[in-house]
């Protein structure tokens, strides 16, 4: 079943004045999807807003033609959701936490609730720990068993808040292996500020940055529209600052105590400057800073 | 660096909400109670004693704060994830741990200190009675502070500090501080509830438990205080000594060592103990993930189960639950235990009857099941944001509804759990004393009764949970309208309507004679009331309900608009059903029924006082013959009374008017040769002329017909379906002006502008010469008719019966003239009669009511024998006992010929131990000596009168007593009456008079009255007492009026005492003079299988003057000795002591030697409590 996800002008703002999501205008298939975005872009609302937990200001979600507000319910049967931080109830076992979510998501035969949970356990290599109470395990283990969690049931749309984050590489891989097999049948949204995470799995991704969508497609076309025109130079530190009213200086980083910059530009910006191969990263950058209006 | 840390742990506490909401709120009990504090109208306010008793009951609301900031201090580091960065800093442990704990006792201690200076303002700004006021003392406030405040507050904090830092849970840290009240409670069960003078105080033994025991140093302070007369509560200061010194040592003892242990435990790395294990990797072998099929509709039921087992599995499974059903547990088995064994006045045992358990277990039921729901709606509602588990579960497919019932269902079953645990103790109460009548509908419908309530407060509590923005808010606001409303505390703000208060539900008793009773057809109605209203707050809260993040209200109101067609409808629905019940309950309350407010009722009597004390001097004819038709219409709640009486003038001036007060409203009246030339509707009063006027000695006719029918919810314990118990005079019209409905509370006069009432000033003078409660001995004669089920009783010789129309007729007539006391009895009674010496004893009695019945024949038999060869022959033919329902306070009440006994006082007994006191022959020798003293022999209505009718009737208890029961039962009615003698006075709310001016308070009738006729007959013999009385019944019954007095008693008292004792008759009956006796010290010496006891005393006599202070003086007089081989509490019949003789005491210290046969055991000075003396377990002394 092909299934598509369409966010049309979504709105947030929150009492504060704070503008969370700025007609943010999506469309989402069958795949892996990256969104990736620095902290405080607002992948977190636009993520939770997706998953029903908070209400936009404006704009509509559909889900398969569907308008999820007026029809919760079928939304959320179909929905996958690992919050970026998440808590549970002391003193209750991993499997016993499992069935209890399994029973919430409607998956009302026992058997097979039993065999997806312990399927479940197994790839998320947690079925050893199994009659542990969740809050006492690590970290890890605790992000494993939020990913088998929302695999439970038939999750049509799965969205994955930082998923990545305090995985070790083992770990990282096999979630992420998890997670594109299970893509190539229904949407999987992975919210990231990891660019790997994006590269090595999605087809498709959107660029956030201060509520809004400033860059979208699929991660190679974008790299390669950035061809010839990112440019490299180990410059003083001191010097850091004329080179940002001078250039569009989309990436700063220390190598071996000289401070490296990375410039967009169409043509050589000076002599110095050797050409750099993009890579998606550089999509990132460039897409977080963009043309200033003195330059 | 400690007082850097402390001064930021003030700094961040102040800061908090909760720091400037409790000092609002502890100012401003201070100032409620100070400023309308309800005292006895001579005792100060703000002495210190009633500063310690207000601020020392307030300290129990001390937890509350310390819990708060408990919470703040100890568990902010984790709640906010703030742990690893604190722990890992460089602070020390000592600082750390202590600051905290001194920034928690510093900010409880300063919130909790508003309530001193909101208790000063209140006295001394708002409309107090400048008369009850002795002014600010910086001293008295202080000393409170130090001896209450100071430990209360260290203690509580220390513990739930301790607690909070041990457990790092916010629920333990509930838990600790409800632990710390039920320790309170059980204590108050041990001393049953010594904030309320009563008839019952605790043993010695078991007041010194609770005072030691009680970790609020109240317990303590009420054994310290607990005989303190008015004058001493004004004057005196608590004395930090005796068992408060020690409790408040212990305690903050053993606070301390709570803090030092949790100190210890303390450790800046004991965030998690379990080492964390490497992550074993295996490869993703196993089973293949497949999705499966869901079905969310079918889905939601068994959501449905698996929600509320993970509720329940999160409470039940916690400790903190548990330690608060071990909490319940103890509290209803100690309840129950301390009532039904030994638990009376008289240290008697009761059946475990169903409904008396019930009753026990509901007293402190709504205590412990409201806490529960306070705190555990706010963590049920908010449990998954806390844990942030709401992100996961808000995105399931479950329906809001689902999530919600689940809640609510759980909250409601917490209660519901107390209640069932209570059950099961009580039948296991009713299983191991052999008692297997077990009532199990009655246990079921505690869940009705009981459960209605809570389900309310449920819904209510997470209805406001799911309004505020903080669980603490919601608990803290939940708390405060279940106080407010709850308690009808809410006519403070003027809000007094039922309706108007929100979970309000009549009080529904159950006794076996009359079942729920017409209360629960006024409980139903309310129940469905605030069960509709719960339902549509249920209906609000789901709609409120929010998945994921919480939004403002604003956001929430809007929440409120979007409603569905099918939730509309059920709103609707909902909302017009609750219109209609309200409209029900307000149509039986308001329109069938005469509602008034408190303040409506004060202007009412305010408005007869200034229409009508104008007519208060007029003189009154009184009934001399009275005939009257009652119809009872038991299972209608209706009453037809036809009253023919006669009346005449028996003062010595013509009477022209006659002024008639009613207290029903009257159908028909008709007064002889009287025209009404005045009706006033609002004050229900006619004012008659006569024509011609009524001379002295001359009759009329007065006629009068009233209906009284108890419609909608106008409930009445005198007419009820079963166990109907009708007095004529809360019928009847009064002749004349009713000086009973003056308001009689000054301030309240003052706000009104009415003048001071007069007190009237008792002199001999005034007892003999007084005429205004004129009253006549009546010829008397009824037909009093019932429903056919059921039997009537009035007082007189049975003439006829018969049946008629379906309905049961009895023609009553007294043979002779009675006392004006009438009244009607009706039930469906099993009845016993049995002859004995031309006198029919006829019992009537509750059908299932069967086991003291042939004691009660026995002692009335006795009684009667005893009586008539003492005092004077028997006027009838019949003895009548009929049981009346267990809702009437009283132990009995005597008619003439016929006497009213209380079910559980009487019929529900447990006499079977044949060591315990026999509380049926005493109330039924009590009772049949009322026919003598207070019927036979009346005295005149007069200052003293209550020497004949309870004075002697306690002496006929004593020596009846004596004389079957053996001196052991003499010993515990002294103790009773000593004990009832010196609560009652410690509580009296006027100065307290000689016996022979005594003006009926029931510490003089029933205590002091028993101990001076207890050491008369001691002091002149039984035979000489006897005769005394025997003259005063032979002289005066056959007085038309009552004429007998106190000062003739005293009379008859002096002629039959040699004329060296008239002092001491007069000491004990003229004077208010209270004893100090003690044995300090006894060797007994073993020669030749003889004892020689040497005895020394210490023994003080004090005289109360007219101020209340009571000043030592000299004593010469014998006093009883005694020397026992057993405790003298349990001497048999004809078991005598080693030695009892009286003494002559006249010094402070005596010596006294006396030489036994056999080895003693006990030796005492007054054994039997011939004396008033407030300790008296210092009169008895165990031989070593």
């Amino acid at each position: 079943m092909n299934n598509t996800l369409h966010i049309q002008h979504l709105c947030k703002t929150y009492a504060n004045g704070v503008q969370a999501l700025n007609d943010v205008s999506l469309t989402i298939t069958n795949g892996m999807f990256g969104l990736l975005g620095p902290n405080g872009a607002g992948k977190s609302t636009l993520m939770r807003t997706i998953a029903l937990l908070q209400a936009p200001t404006s704009g509509s979600i559909a889900f398969n033609g569907v308008n999820i507000a007026s029809n919760a319910s079928l939304l959320r049967s179909k929905l996958g959701y690992l919050p970026q931080e998440f808590g549970v109830y002391p003193k209750i076992s991993a499997q016993r936490l499992l069935h209890h979510i399994a029973v919430l998501k409607g998956v009302t035969n026992r058997h097979e609730r039993k065999e997806q949970v312990a399927a479940l356990l197994h790839q998320t290599n947690l079925y050893q720990h199994r009659k542990k109470a969740v809050h006492t395990l690590s970290g890890g283990m605790r992000q494993r068993f939020g990913i088998a969690q929302a695999l439970l049931g038939c999750p049509q749309l799965i969205i994955v808040d930082e998923p990545t984050a305090g995985l070790d590489p083992e770990e990282r891989n096999r979630f992420l292996n998890l997670l594109s097999e299970i893509g190539e049948r229904i949407i999987v949204i992975l919210s990231t500020h990891i660019v790997e995470d994006v590269r090595d799995l999605c087809a498709s991704m959107a660029i956030m940055g201060e509520g809004s969508i400033i860059e979208q497609g699929n991660p190679i076309a974008l790299t390669n529209m950035l061809k010839g025109k990112v440019w490299v130079k180990t410059i003083n530190r001191e010097a850091l600052n004329d080179y940002r009213s001078a250039y569009r200086v989309i990436a700063s980083r220390l190598r071996a105590g000289k401070t490296q910059i990375q410039v967009y530009s169409d043509a050589l910006p000076e002599t110095g400057f050797e050409p750099l191969t993009p890579d998606l990263e550089s999509v990132y950058f460039s897409a977080l800073y963009p043309p200033q209006n003195n330059s | 660096m400690f007082f850097s840390l402390l001064q930021f742990e003030i700094r961040y506490q102040l800061k908090q909400r909760a720091a400037i909401g409790f000092s609002v709120v502890f100012l401003l009990l201070g100032f409620i109670m100070g400023s309308r504090a309800y005292v006895p109208a001579q005792v100060l306010i703000d002495s210190n004693y009633q500063i310690t008793f207000f601020i020392g009951l307030l300290s129990l609301g001390s937890v509350f704060p310390v819990m708060f900031f408990a919470i703040a201090g100890v568990l902010r580091d984790r709640q906010y994830g703030m742990e690893p960065i604190v722990y890992s800093t460089a602070v020390g442990k000592v600082p750390f741990f202590f600051s905290r704990f001194a920034g928690v006792l510093l900010l409880s201690l300063l919130v909790f200190s508003m309530a001193l200076i909101g208790f000063a303002l209140g006295t001394n700004m708002a409309a107090v009675n400048p008369d009850q006021l002795i002014g600010f003392r910086w001293s008295y406030y202080t000393r409170v502070w130090l001896i209450m405040v100071l430990p209360n507050v260290f203690i509580a904090t220390a513990v739930v500090f301790s607690i909070s830092s041990f457990t790092k849970s916010n629920v333990a840290t509930y838990v600790g501080a409800v632990a710390i009240y039920a320790l309170y409670w059980i204590c108050s069960i041990f001393l049953n509830s010594p904030m309320l003078a009563q008839a019952v105080t605790p043993s010695p033994e078991n007041m010194a438990i609770a005072a030691v025991a009680d970790p609020f140093g109240l317990a303590a302070f009420f054994e310290q205080t607990q005989y303190w007369t008015p004058f001493e509560k004004n004057t005196q200061q608590v004395a930090f000594s005796g068992y408060l010194l020690w409790s408040r040592l212990l305690w903050s003892g053993i606070a301390a060592l709570v803090l030092v242990v949790a100190y210890w435990r303390f450790s800046f790395q004991s965030t998690s103990r379990k080492a964390k294990q490497a992550p074993v990797i295996t490869t993703g072998k196993g089973v293949a993930y497949t999705p499966v099929s869901t079905n969310t509709q079918a889905g939601q039921w068994q959501s449905f189960k698996a929600l509320l087992r993970i509720e329940l599995t999160n409470v039940f499974k916690s400790l903190p639950f548990i330690a608060v059903v071990l909490v319940w547990v103890v509290i209803v088995a100690s309840e129950v235990y301390s009532r039904v064994y030994e638990g009376g006045a008289y240290n008697d045992s009761l059946y475990p009857t169903t409904n008396l358990l019930i009753w026990l277990i509901e007293d402190p039921l709504p205590f412990l099941g409201l806490l529960l729901l306070v705190f555990y709606s706010g963590e049920m509602v908010w449990r998954e944001r806390q844990l942030q588990f709401n992100g996961i579960i808000d995105s399931t497919p479950v329906r809001s509804i689902v999530f919600f019932t689940a809640k609510a269902v759980a909250l409601v079953l917490l209660p519901l759990v107390l209640i069932a645990i209570s059950i099961i103790i009580a039948i296991g109460f009713q299983i191991a004393g052999g008692y297997y009548h077990v009532e199990l509908a009655q246990y079921l419908a505690m869940f009705y009764y009981s459960g209605i309530g809570f389900l309310f407060y449920a819904l209510l509590a997470l209805f406001i949970q799911s309004v505020v923005a903080n669980k603490y808010v919601g608990m803290m606001v939940t708390g405060v309208i279940i106080i407010l409303f709850g308690n009808g505390l809410s006519s403070w703000l003027g809000i007094e309507h039922p309706l108007l208060r929100p979970g309000y539900l009549p009080y529904v008793e159950y006794t076996n004679m009359t079942g729920y009773g017409d209360a629960a057809r006024t409980f139903h109605y309310y129940a469905l009331h605030w069960m509709l209203l719960g339902w549509i707050l249920a209906l609000c809260s789901f709609k409120l309900w929010q998945r994921g993040v919480v939004e403002g209200i604003k956001v929430k109101l809007k929440q409120l608009k979007g409603w569905s067609r099918r939730q509309r409808i059920i709103l609707g629905v909902a909302l017009l059903l609750f219109m209609g019940s309200g409209s029900a309950i307000y149509y039986n309350t308001n329109v069938v029924n005469d509602y008034t407010t408190i303040n409506e009722r004060l202007d009412y009597r305010e408005a007869y006082e200034r229409k009508l004390k104008q007519y208060e001097a007029l003189e009154r004819p009184v009934v001399v013959q009275a005939k009257t038709n009652v119809a009872i219409y038991p299972h209608e709640r209706r009453v037809e009374l036809k009253a023919y009486h006669v009346l005449e003038n028996i003062s010595d001036t013509t009477i022209h008017q006659i002024l008639v007060s009613e207290k029903e409203p009257l159908q028909f009246i008709a007064l002889e040769n009287g025209r009404e030339v005045a009706y006033d509707p609002y004050l229900e009063v006619r004012l008659y002329e006569l024509h011609p006027p009524l001379a002295p000695g001359e009759q009329l006719q007065f006629t009068y017909h009233l209906e009284a029918q108890h419609t909608g919810f106008s409930t009445n314990k005198a007419l009820v379906n079963n166990g109907t118990y009708l007095s004529q005079t809360s019928y009847e019209p009064v002749l004349g002006y009713r000086s009973g409905l003056e308001i009689s509370q000054a301030v309240e006069r003052q706000q009104r502008g009415l003048p001071p009432q007069e007190e009237p000033v008792v002199t001999d003078d005034h007892i003999l010469g007084d005429a205004t409660n004129k009253m006549r001995r009546i010829e008397f004669e009824t037909v009093v008719s019932t429903a056919n089920d059921q039997m009537a009783i009035a007082p007189g010789n049975l003439m006829a019966q018969w049946t008629g129309n379906g309905r049961n007729y009895y023609h009553y007539k007294a043979p002779s003239t009675i006392a004006p006391s009438i009244t009607y009895l009706s039930a469906n009674y099993q009845t016993k009669v049995q002859q004995h010496k031309g006198i029919a004893i006829e019992q009537y009695y509750h059908p299932s009511h069967h086991y003291n019945i042939n004691n009660i024949a026995r002692y009335s038999k006795l009684t009667l024998d005893y009586c008539i060869n003492n005092f004077g022959a028997y006027p009838f033919d019949h003895l009548r006992i009929a049981e009346i329902p267990g809702h009437w306070p009283f132990g009995g009440q005597a008619l003439p010929g016929t006497i009213g006994m209380v079910e559980d006082r009487l019929y529900l007994v447990d006499n079977t131990n044949p060591y315990g006191f026999d509380l049926v022959a005493k109330r039924t020798i009590h009772e049949v000596a009322h026919q003598w003293w207070g019927h036979i022999l009346v005295p005149k209505y007069i200052e003293g009168g209550s020497l004949f009718t309870e004075g002697l009737a306690k002496y006929t208890e004593a020596v009846v007593m004596e004389q079957y029961n053996g001196l052991g039962a003499i010993w515990q009615l002294s103790e009773s009456a000593n004990k009832r003698y010196f609560s009652g006075r410690s509580f009296a709310t006027t100065p307290e008079p000689p016996l022979y001016h005594a003006a009926g308070e029931s510490y003089l009738s029933y205590g002091k009255n028993y101990t001076v006729m207890l050491a008369l007959k001691d002091l002149l013999g039984e035979t000489q007492v006897n005769s005394a009385l025997q003259q005063l019944v032979s002289r005066h019954r056959a007085d038309a009026e009552p004429t007998v007095t106190s000062l003739e008693l005293l009379d008859e008292f002096y002629r039959v005492a040699p004329p060296k004792y008239h002092v001491l008759i007069d000491d004990w009956l003229k004077r208010v003079i209270t004893y100090d006796l003690q044995v300090k010290e006894v060797t007994v010496n073993e020669q030749n299988g003889q004892y020689e006891v040497v005895l020394q005393l210490e023994t003080q006599r004090f005289e109360t003057n007219a101020a209340g202070r009571a000043e030592p003086i000299a004593m010469n007089e014998p006093i009883p000795i005694g020397i026992f081989a057993q405790h003298p509490k349990h001497l048999k019949v004809g078991e005598q002591p080693l030695y009892l003789r009286p003494h002559q005491i006249s010094r402070n210290k005596h010596t006294i030697r006396v030489v036994v046969n056999e080895r003693p055991t006990y030796v005492a000075i007054d054994p039997f409590g011939t004396r008033s003396d407030a300790n008296r377990a210092n009169n008895l002394m165990l031989v070593e």
